[in-house]
């Protein structure tokens, strides 16, 4: 899952990664970050959420930081954010090498 | 609440199916409680669309699923109904059309349902291999016979192949399912599916027909010996020894075999101490009358040949030092009114056994006395003629 030696983060990952840069997030915020931030684009179902919650808990790319009743707060650890730059760096490199070929 | 019960037409690893055929219920004003393969418990109420959507999650050994699934499911609409039969595997509905489908990325969703596909692939093959595994040992030990012998074995062949059939079913459905979101196809949740109400049913019963002759088979299978018996007259072993003292034990040894009647006569002579140990001489004649009067012939042929196995076992008696377990001759033998007659000496011990069917009846004949079984061919002949 990610980072060069897991291949490439699919769309919902990348940006539920992208969603803990700033701050702690709980559920219904990540989906309400995504589907705000790709205009729609990209919308997350509970199953796909939480799939990939318990895949970035796994991996050790977030930690749980807070239980409050039914809302589960979670935070990126320094370890998702590094995954998170290398995808960064990856899409980076595609577009620049899209940009040399002059097509855009 | 009034709640009916309806026949499931659907298999629960059909996702598709049993995903439409729920909304479809829903439609009619039945509403999901409790969802099983034969029958399936509904809540009657109004007419409402409602989706139903059937997910995976770890296994988890409760009524409902993890909290934290729960909490996030019902913070977008969608409340958990029951277990889809496994434990793996909770059915989730809504009733709001604007509720977000669950999955969202069909390859994250082929990987959570790969997990299932591996689980039902190991099933099949566990199944399959243990099918072959009865099926060889009952080749190995006379097809025919066995099937006689403890007809409660068809069930288990029969219900264990269909058993067999419908994992490799669910387990190529499932597989064909993955493979789809794999490629990033989302699944369809509307489908036309098959009506397998009387599959289903017919599964069902074979489980209680199953279960059945296992109970019969238990019960049955100590019955008391006998003295008496007036299908047949068994060769006796006075007349091949030439003394009157023999002891004689009747049997009907498979109460529940597939035959009108199945005897085992035992006859036993005992004849001086030598180096302290009793000499003894003894004879058993196994007689049967299948209900299938053509599996006569063939059953004659497997007693014959199981005859040949020896137990090296030092209390049974039927036996012989390992190392001589080899080195019989078997003739066949054409005589007058008999389908065939078979007679298998073994060199070394001087162990005989004879086979002979004829009329739709079969015995075996094993002998452990010096005299010559070919010289009394007439009266093995007899005991079916």
């Amino acid at each position: 899952m990610g980072g060069n030696s897991r291949g490439p983060l699919t769309e919902p990952m990348f940006y539920v990664l992208m969603s803990f840069l700033r701050r702690d997030m709980c559920g219904t915020e990540i989906t309400e970050f995504v589907e705000r931030k790709t205009r729609g684009r990209v919308k997350l179902g509970p199953g796909t959420l939480y799939t990939l919650l318990g895949k970035f808990q796994d991996e050790k790319l977030i930690q749980e930081t807070e239980v409050d009743g039914r809302k589960r707060t979670y935070r990126i650890t320094p370890k998702g954010r590094a995954v998170y730059q290398e995808e960064v760096d990856r899409l980076r490199s595609c577009l620049m090498d899209a940009e040399e070929e002059g097509i855009l | 609440m009034k709640c009916i019960r309806k026949f499931t037409p659907v298999s629960p690893y059909d996702i598709q199916g049993l995903e439409s055929w729920l909304e479809d219920q829903s439609l009619r004003g039945l509403f999901l409680v409790k969802f099983g393969t034969t029958f399936s418990i509904f809540a009657q109420g109004g007419p409402k669309r409602t989706r139903y959507r059937m997910e995976y999650c770890k296994p988890y050994y409760t009524d409902e699923p993890p909290q934290d699934l729960l909490d996030l499911y019902r913070d977008f609409g969608w409340e958990f109904v029951c277990w889809a039969g496994n434990i793996d595997l909770p059915i989730f509905r809504t009733q709001d059309p604007q509720a977000e489908e669950p999955h969202t990325d069909p390859s994250l969703q082929g990987m959570l349902l790969e997990k299932v596909e591996k689980r039902l692939k190991r099933a099949f093959l566990h199944d399959a291999i243990l099918l072959l595994a009865v099926f060889g040992l009952m080749l190995a030990a006379g097809l025919v016979l066995s099937v006689i012998s403890y007809p409660v074995l068809l069930a288990v062949i029969a219900y264990g192949s269909v058993q067999t059939f419908t994992r490799c079913r669910s387990w190529l459905r499932v597989r064909a399912v993955v493979r789809s979101l794999q490629d990033g196809v989302p699944m369809d949740h509307k489908i036309s599916y098959p009506n397998r109400v009387r599959s289903n049913l017919a599964q069902f019963v074979l489980l209680l027909l199953f279960l059945a002759s296992l109970l019969l088979h238990y019960h049955f299978n100590n019955t008391p010996a006998q003295n008496t018996q007036e299908d047949f007259s068994p060769i006796l072993l006075s007349e091949l020894e030439g003394r009157s003292d023999s002891v004689a034990v009747i049997n009907c040894p498979h109460p529940l075999s597939l035959c009108y009647s199945q005897w085992e006569v035992i006859q036993i002579q005992t004849f001086g101490i030598e180096g302290g140990r009793t000499n003894w001489v003894r004879m058993d004649v196994d007689w049967y009358r299948p209900l299938i009067p053509a599996l006569a012939e063939p059953l004659a042929r497997d007693l014959l040949r199981t005859s040949i196995w020896l137990d090296g076992l030092g209390s049974s008696w039927w036996t012989a030092p390992i190392a001589d377990r080899d080195g019989w001759t078997v003739t066949e033998y054409k005589l007058d009114s008999v389908d065939w007659c078979a007679i298998a000496v073994h060199e070394e011990s001087g162990l005989q056994a004879a086979a002979v069917c004829a009329n739709g009846q079969a015995a075996r004949t094993r002998y452990t006395g010096s005299a010559n079984l070919a010289d009394h061919i007439e009266e093995l002949a007899a005991m079916v003629r």
